[in-house]
């Protein structure tokens, strides 16, 4: 395959009516062909099993979902829905997120996800389905995140496993899903993940003349910069020691800056033109990786599923990049990590603590509201987290301060970190626009966008041959395979302490803490994994420690380790080596490389935004 | 002189003693030197301020041959109070003609002192200058009562603010031992006086104050008529091509402000768009960008700026960093409606750079 297969949302959106073999009749939501007002979220799919559907109304109900199913024989049927009420961490009662099943064009009674307390199914009653053509449609109440997973129609009174490896076969079972995945192909490089550091790396291995497939499990490119997340690029590109690195960033980067403005500023289109006009990338969007295939500590194959129909591809290559953020690729296959922040001891860094702990720094999810001409109601939104005039944040916008789980498992508490992320942001709009005793300065703001892709700074860190440290960068520490400047401060966040006053444990707003650094080239050893032989890394899940990620975490500066990374695999295809062998043997090639860059279209530099502060060139 | 007589003439007379040395203390003769010894025609402003009443009630104002002010002056005579014991100080500020703080003049021998009494030295005036100039200083939002802390082993009744401790934080912005003073003078600097001058300069407010404010080669001015067109709309069409041309400036803080005044409402004129659009050549690049965006805000363009910006594109005037954004502005009655948008578009379909080919035909299947 040469040329882009961007299998979005088109095909999913095919006319795909399931053709069901045999009692039960088995619908996943993310393949819905009209979403309505409903959202893909896939944050989760390696926690909960799948991708679902998602009211995200921001407190106005959304239009309602549909499809058509086939169903091999009328009758009666026992309906079950797979959702759960998310606020249940916080909130004993009926949880927000209220929404009833529609079979064609009939609500059924029962009022759906305001009850349990994980993913499981629930009983919807039973309908009577008279003709084998059925529209089945997802009615929300409330506009509060109201979540299905999947819904199953049976003439038994079995619900479907809710074990997570029982659930899987089931699916692909009742969805007529290969147990074997298609191939999509045999590339020189596989990069997964389509944040700035991924799509660098794609653009840069591809315009070196490597077939990239670029797996990205969103519909947009850009992670944290999409329009999806919108944190704004940061940190310094085409500064020495190669100047020329950061060329590609250039020209993907949004010519203006900003954290939680509208969607337009982030400029998705660019970015992902850019790699469509790339004939040796492959784009798979709406494909999240889940599994890998090894063989002697190589990484032979990855799997990804797509996010909206489940199909399911494999791509092989003897070179991979994880650029997941998460450190997924590197996960699956055993790489070596670490996740939290490493005692004192461990490398004698001033700023670690005495002791290690699993603390990290947090995700965000930011949020803006409008002026309107008229008074716009909120509802009253009370799920455990109570707001008043001491506790409350008088503010029209949430940025990056915004910022929740820091003393939680970012990998396996995501789906809670994310959603106490918005119970707070409704919790606190609620309390301003119903309750405060300045709730007429409220009266015509509206709430226009709250994230629900959430954005994350840390989780797990993939260890390569080197683990850059503190000391590296405040004693500028040059190594021989320095590469790619890191200029951001050490940049750590913590719970803000005002905020642990108001909400001990629960903290929703952080405060950052910054040491400034001269910049700093980060040692190439740091892009590949020291036990998985065949595996590059860009982005936030490099091969540092807690501390030094405080520097290196930000977007132009993971934007430029993806450009390296490219050129790294076109050495390491070159000399048909390893990332490891890039290092040891052919370091001058990739020196070449870094210093001729791989811009292309002489862009002009309107990343001039956010750079951060900086003590300047070492002397 | 019979008794009542008598009393009579006493209280008159410490009357009369008290009301000359007031008036003697509040109209101290002026200055020869300094902001006193600039060239102008001096006006009068009367001006009560009821809680700074022994300062006097004159705002002066000296223009130049425009009738552009110069400054605006306002002699203090006002009491500094720490926990209780007030000391009288006396200085004249200076405003500019924007109204903002210009510096200020200390009578000969009234030198300004601290708590402990001492006088003020060289760099201690300089400092409060600079305090004095900072609009956002940390003075802003707090209170007299704010600016001291209490050691928690003396007893906050037997302390006052000669002995207090300043606040740590507000030590590094405040002259050494003189934080009431700086409290006082910054609150005074841009306190009542200052929305004085703001009406003085309202009530100037003409079509020939307004060219002179332009035609002065001064930022500050300059920035204050932009401000003042943006508020009264009636002198709009005199001054907006002024204000286009600002764009052009090579002070990038003038030329936003310029940018800035062409708000949605004043951009739904065609020919205005038309003229931004003509501008954009002779802008810096971040200008560029700028309009772009203010365009894209907009919404809608007239077809000839889309024109005009896909003629800039083709002959590299605007960088391929300006392309996608080009095409937000281009509409299907663009495309239909005009050929030469048409003709280029379809050009640029076939371009050998395929980021800007994929683009282009992107946007033309789209509005078949």
């Amino acid at each position: 395959m040469k040329k882009l297969a961007v299998l979005i949302t088109s095909l999913a959106l095919h006319f795909s009516s399931f053709s069901q073999s045999s009692n039960p009749v088995f619908l996943e939501t993310e393949n819905f062909q009209n979403k309505g007002g409903w959202v893909v979220d896939q944050q989760f799919m390696d926690l909960m099993g799948s991708s679902y559907l998602m009211a995200h109304g921001m407190g106005v109900p959304v239009a309602d979902a549909e499809t058509t199913v086939e169903f091999q024989s009328t009758g009666e049927y026992t309906v079950f829905v797979r959702t759960f009420n998310w606020t249940s961490p916080w909130f004993d009662g009926e949880g927000p997120g209220k929404f009833q099943l529609v079979v064609n064009g009939k609500k059924t009674k029962q009022v759906l996800g305001a009850s349990g307390s994980e993913w499981l199914w629930q009983n919807a009653g039973k309908v009577n389905i008279s003709s084998t053509k059925v529209k089945v449609g997802l009615h929300d109440l409330t506009g509060f995140n109201g979540r299905v997973d999947a819904i199953c129609f049976t003439k038994g009174n079995t619900p479907p496993p809710n074990d997570l490896e029982a659930l899987e076969t089931f699916r692909k079972t009742h969805l007529g899903i290969s147990m074997t995945p298609e191939k999509a192909g045999h590339f020189d490089l596989v990069v997964v993940g389509g944040g700035i550091a991924g799509t660098t790396a794609a653009i840069s291995a591809a315009r070196l003349g490597l077939q990239v497939a670029l797996i990205q499990d969103r519909p947009v490119l850009g992670g944290n910069n999409s329009s999806e997340v919108r944190v704004h690029l940061g940190g310094r590109i085409n500064v020495n020691p190669f100047p020329a690195l950061g060329d590609v960033v250039k020209e993907i980067g949004p010519t203006r800056g900003g954290n939680a403005q509208p969607a337009d500023y982030y400029e998705d289109e660019k970015k992902m033109e850019m790699v469509l006009a790339e004939q040796n990338i492959s784009l798979f969007t709406n494909y999240r990786a889940f599994a890998v295939e090894t063989k002697n500590s190589r990484i032979t194959e990855v799997h990804a599923r797509n996010i909206e129909n489940a199909k399911e591809l494999t791509f092989s290559a003897p070179l991979f990049a994880d650029c997941t953020g998460d450190g997924t690729i590197g996960f699956l296959a055993g790489a070596d990590y670490a996740m939290g922040r490493e005692g004192r001891s461990e490398f004698e860094e001033p700023t670690a603590p005495e002791i290690a702990d699993k603390m990290t720094m947090g995700s965000s999810v930011q949020w803006y509201s409008v002026e309107e001409s008229n008074p716009v109601a909120f509802p009253a939104f009370r799920y455990g987290v109570e707001f008043n005039s001491s506790n409350s944040e008088k503010v029209t916008m949430g940025e990056w301060t915004w910022e929740t789980g820091m003393n939680f498992d970012q990998i396996y508490d995501f789906e809670r970190i994310r959603d106490y992320g918005l119970l707070v942001v409704y919790s606190n709009w609620s309390f301003l626009k119903n309750f405060s005793p300045n709730k007429n300065e409220y009266t015509n703001r509206r709430l226009e966008w709250v994230a629900y892709i959430a954005g994350k700074r840390e989780s797990r860190r993939l260890l390569g041959d080197l683990i850059l440290k503190e000391q590296d960068i405040t004693n500028y520490v040059v190594y021989p395979d320095a590469s790619a400047p890191t200029t951001w401060t050490i940049d750590l966040h913590y719970p803000a302490p005002k905020n642990t006053e108001h909400f001990p444990d629960m903290e929703f707003k952080s405060i950052a803490v910054h040491k400034k650094i001269h910049p700093y080239p980060i040692p190439y050893r740091c892009f590949y994994s020291r036990n998985v032989d065949n595996l590059f890394m860009a982005g936030r899940n490099i091969s540092v420690t807690h501390v030094a990620l405080g520097t290196v975490r930000v977007m132009r500066t993971t934007g430029m380790m993806g450009e390296v990374v490219g050129m790294a695999a076109l050495v390491a295809k070159r000399n048909n080596t390893t990332p490891r062998g890039v290092y040891k043997n052919h370091l001058d090639e990739l020196k070449k490389l870094m210093n001729k860059g791989v811009g292309k279209y002489n862009a002009e530099n309107m990343q001039k935004y956010n750079e951060g502060s900086t003590l300047g060139p070492k002397e | 002189m019979t008794n009542f007589k008598k009393y009579l003439f006493q209280v008159t007379a410490t009357v009369g003693f008290f009301l000359f040395v007031s008036f003697s203390n509040t109209f101290p003769e002026r200055p020869k030197t300094g902001f006193w010894a600039m060239e102008g025609k001096l006006i009068t402003h009367y001006f009560e301020e009821k809680t700074d009443s022994l300062s006097g009630p004159e705002l002066f104002e000296l223009q130049d041959k425009n009738g552009l002010p110069i400054w605006f002056g306002r002699h203090i005579f006002k009491d500094v109070c720490i926990s209780g014991e007030c000391k009288m100080i006396r200085l004249w500020l200076f405003w500019d003609g924007t109204g903002s703080y210009l510096g200020m003049q200390i009578p000969d021998g009234e030198p300004l002192t601290k708590s402990d009494h001492t006088e003020f030295q060289q760099e201690d005036y300089v400092k409060l200058e600079g305090i004095l100039r900072d609009t956002a200083s940390i003075l802003k939002a707090l209170k007299q009562e704010d600016l001291i802390i209490v050691p928690d082993s003396i007893d906050p009744y037997e302390v006052d603010g000669y002995t207090a401790a300043t606040q740590p934080t507000l030590a590094e912005v405040v002259v050494k031992d003189a934080v009431y003073s700086c409290h006082t003078l910054w609150h005074t600097v841009y306190g009542p006086v200052q929305n004085e001058i703001n009406t003085v300069l309202e009530n100037n407010l003409s079509e020939k104050f307004l060219a002179n404010m332009f035609a002065s080669q001064n930022q500050g001015y300059i920035s204050r008529a932009i401000k003042c067109v943006a508020a009264h709309p009636e002198y709009h069409s005199a001054f907006y091509p002024e204000i286009m041309h600002l764009v052009k400036s090579d002070n990038s803080a003038l030329a936003n402000q310029a940018l800035s005044y062409f708000r949605p409402e004043i951009l739904a004129d065609t020919v205005i768009q038309q003229q931004l659009v003509l501008v954009m050549a002779d802008t810096y690049m971040n200008m560029k960008y700028e309009i772009l965006w203010k365009f894209i805000g907009l919404g809608k363009v007239n077809e000839q700026v889309v024109l005009e910006l896909l003629n800039m594109f083709t002959s590299q005037e605007m960088g391929v960093g300006t392309y996608n954004l080009i095409l937000r502005l281009v509409t299907p009655e663009h495309i239909s409606g005009n050929e030469q948008i048409a003709r280029i578009l379809s050009t640029l379909s076939q371009d050998e750079n395929g980021y800007v080919r994929n683009l282009t035909k992107k946007i033309l299947n789209k509005e078949q």
